[in-house]
């Protein structure tokens, strides 16, 4: 039914590729609006994702990850840097040319409340799509595939006639996600996915999108402040510290062997369920809180709050290192096997 | 043993609305001792914060409120609005979720902060203002002399949280009640509002109820737990005795829900299948059936009582008798 797209990949060319991405917002003031500042959300940021990879971003509010994720589907616009989606630079492109690429992107949001038209029923919702990117003409078409798509998520076809304020979190999300699927999608981009939603349903929707991408073979990004959720659905994590990446490696290697200071911090501040770590674990609680993206401290981001920071960090932006499977950008990376983020004082039983 | 502060005993709050009369929170009781902390902890509906707010005697007025809350000898429950408010914010405080939205925003951080110890400790303007410093001081805000004339807006979420931390310990509570306080914030600002709570509440002894779904901040914070779910306690103990040995298949239905960061990988999380049932539409016998492995005809007909299997340990289901914590299939039957 659907045309496939005109350029092709080749075998080893990621799904996307990200380089440079800059984003700064204006602050405007006064009557004529006058430019008087930036709020730099998202500094130079590269990455790659394979198709059907899980690419994890985490950090902390004001990192840029959301930035990043929405800047990606165009959501957001880019001040400088390339982004390349299937071998096409999306920032030159038209809009009317970018339109049938998005059909191939498609973004799950954070709030299942607020993401869904009130006044129009999941059938209707889940048609939209269809109808804007020609998947299907005549309607009995459009309902057979919009029944599909509810049953991919583990939805009845009924729920098509229902309206979103019958339903719970959890099938609101389950909506939201098969929405994007119904272009069937090869790049999802989740921003909080899970978030707001009730602990034991949020395990149901991330085994959801596990099972989507072993059937589909969709490539995610996941984009989270929970560690615990993107250790659970990542392939290769990124960590953003005030629109820096500052860590980056395959999620085994990452927990295992955290090399800056502010992932170990990160991996750190978790609080582990299971009381009787407590007090053993070596805390380090870091003073504190993020400077302002509009004003951000010179050198190394992170110094004001870093542990480890000597007079070099103030001074000197640190440049990426080591390889590209593990990169970290720190003047004075933690030894290579300081260890489980999760260090103890003494062993673990 | 540490003294008994507070026992809450056989507590139901009903809210009478238009679609009749809601149950949110039936026949819970627990006890909290002087200078521990107890959680409670369970997802959205559970009834947890309509339990704390009825401690404070916040409830709207469509509340109807049964069962007994001996704080130190008189039970909040019958006490007058007047006497009420001697109690509130002087021998019980509470730190609300949402720190954007629960301080007073045309009032400036001094103001809020003076005006507990001059209702409460009877403090002259210049006594209250000093104590003001030495709180803000002691929940680690920078320049606190400064703060005092600032208003919320001027500060971050961390920032706010910890004031709001500030006027409930001010007048050195006896129990702190603390609704979800770090929900709302990032995870290191989580870490450092923890570490101050626990500090703080080592220091002055004072006792704590923390309302969480966290189980990650249970693990970290808490001495006992009550787990509620739809409006009911369905397992209470020790942490740590919880942790070893969860009961409940909704406790451990949780448990196994939680990615945890420690976990081997490919290891896939079990999740509970359906979702909590909404007050008006309670399923009968046993809430948690519908969503229940375990769950026979006896379960769907007949609702399990509290039953304490082994001293210290409650838990709610069929499948538990007293005397042993290994689970009885025939019980069942």
């Amino acid at each position: 039914m659907r045309i496939e797209q005109a350029v092709a990949l080749r075998p080893n060319d990621p799904l996307l590729s990200v380089r440079d991405l800059t984003i700064h917002y204006p602050i405007r003031k006064g009557v004529f609006a006058r430019t008087v500042g930036h709020v730099k959300a998202v500094n130079g940021v590269s990455f790659d994702v394979a198709p059907g990879e899980t690419v994890g971003i985490v950090g902390e509010s004001g990192c840029g990850k959301s930035s990043t994720g929405r800047a990606l589907i165009r959501l957001e616009k880019i001040t400088s840097g390339r982004v390349d989606f299937l071998g096409r630079d999306i920032t030159a492109m038209a809009e009317g040319e970018f339109r049938r690429l998005r059909r191939d992107m498609q973004m799950v949001f954070q709030d299942p409340f607020s993401a869904l038209n009130p006044q129009k029923r999941v059938g209707d919702l889940l048609a939209e799509p269809i109808v804007v990117h020609h998947l299907a003409r005549r309607r009995d078409e459009v309902r057979a595939l919009v029944a599909d798509t509810l049953k991919t998520v583990g939805l009845t076809e009924q729920f098509a006639y229902r309206y979103p304020h019958e339903l719970s979190g959890g099938q609101r999300q389950r909506v939201v996600v098969a929405r994007a699927l119904t272009t069937s999608p090869k790049l999802l981009i989740c921003d909080e996915p899970v978030s707001a939603l009730d602990v034991s349903i949020q395990a149901q929707v991330l085994n959801l999108l596990k099972d989507l991408q072993a059937d589909l073979d969709l490539a995610y990004i996941f984009i989270t402040h929970g560690l615990g959720a993107v250790k659970y659905i990542s392939d290769r994590i990124l960590v953003m510290y005030l629109g820096h990446i500052v860590e980056s490696a395959s999620t085994t290697e990452l927990f295992a062997n955290p090399r800056h200071p502010y992932t170990e911090v990160l991996l750190n501040a978790y609080p582990v369920p299971d009381p009787t770590v407590r007090d053993r674990r070596q805390r380090v609680v870091i003073e504190g809180e993020v400077p302002s993206p509009a004003n951000p401290p010179s050198g190394c981001v992170f110094h004001t709050r870093c542990p480890s920071a000597k007079d070099i960090c103030s001074v000197e932006a640190p440049v990426s290192q080591g390889t590209s499977a593990h990169s970290f950008a720190c003047h004075f990376p933690l030894a290579e096997g300081t260890g489980p983020g999760l260090r103890t004082k003494g062993a673990v039983a | 043993m540490a003294e008994k502060l507070l026992e809450v005993k056989d507590l139901n709050v009903e809210f009478r609305t238009d679609r009749g009369v809601l149950a949110a929170v039936e026949d819970v009781s627990f006890v909290v001792e002087q200078g521990q902390t107890l959680c409670l902890v369970g997802e959205s509906g559970c009834g947890k914060s309509v339990t704390s707010l009825t401690l404070m005697g916040l409830l709207a007025s469509n509340a109807r409120v049964k069962g007994t809350l001996d704080f130190g000898g008189t039970d909040l429950a019958t006490l007058s609005e007047d006497k009420r408010r001697a109690v509130r914010g002087n021998d019980i405080a509470m730190v609300f979720q949402e720190p954007m939205t629960s301080l007073n925003p045309v009032l400036k951080i001094g103001d809020q902060l003076m005006e507990g110890p001059r209702l409460h400790l009877g403090l002259d303007k210049q006594a209250a203002r000093e104590l003001a410093v030495e709180m803000l001081t002691k929940v680690g805000i920078p320049r606190p002399e400064a703060v005092l004339g600032e208003y919320p807006h001027q500060l971050s979420g961390g920032m706010r949280q910890r004031v709001m931390i500030a006027i409930a310990l001010s007048c050195v509570p006896k129990l702190l009640i603390a609704d979800e306080p770090t929900t709302a914030l990032d995870v290191t600002i989580q870490a450092q509002i923890l570490e101050l709570m626990r500090e703080l509440s080592r220091d002055s002894n004072t006792a704590v109820i923390l309302i969480t779904h966290d189980l990650g901040v249970v693990a970290e914070m808490a001495d006992h737990v009550v787990m509620m779910y739809a409006g009911q306690v369905v397992e209470q103990t020790d942490v740590m005795t919880l942790f070893a040995t969860p009961l409940h298949p909704y406790t451990v239905g949780l448990m196994a829900s939680i990615p945890r960061v420690e976990a081997p990988a490919d290891t896939r999380l079990e999740s509970i299948p359906g979702v909590v049932p909404s007050l008006a539409d309670m399923p009968a016998g046993c809430r948690f059936h519908t969503r229940c492995a375990f769950a026979t005809a006896k379960c769907v007909a007949e609702q399990p009582a509290l039953v304490e299997v082994v001293p210290g340990h409650s838990v709610r289901c069929h499948l538990f008798e007293p005397g042993s914590t290994t689970p009885n299939p025939e019980a069942l039957a």
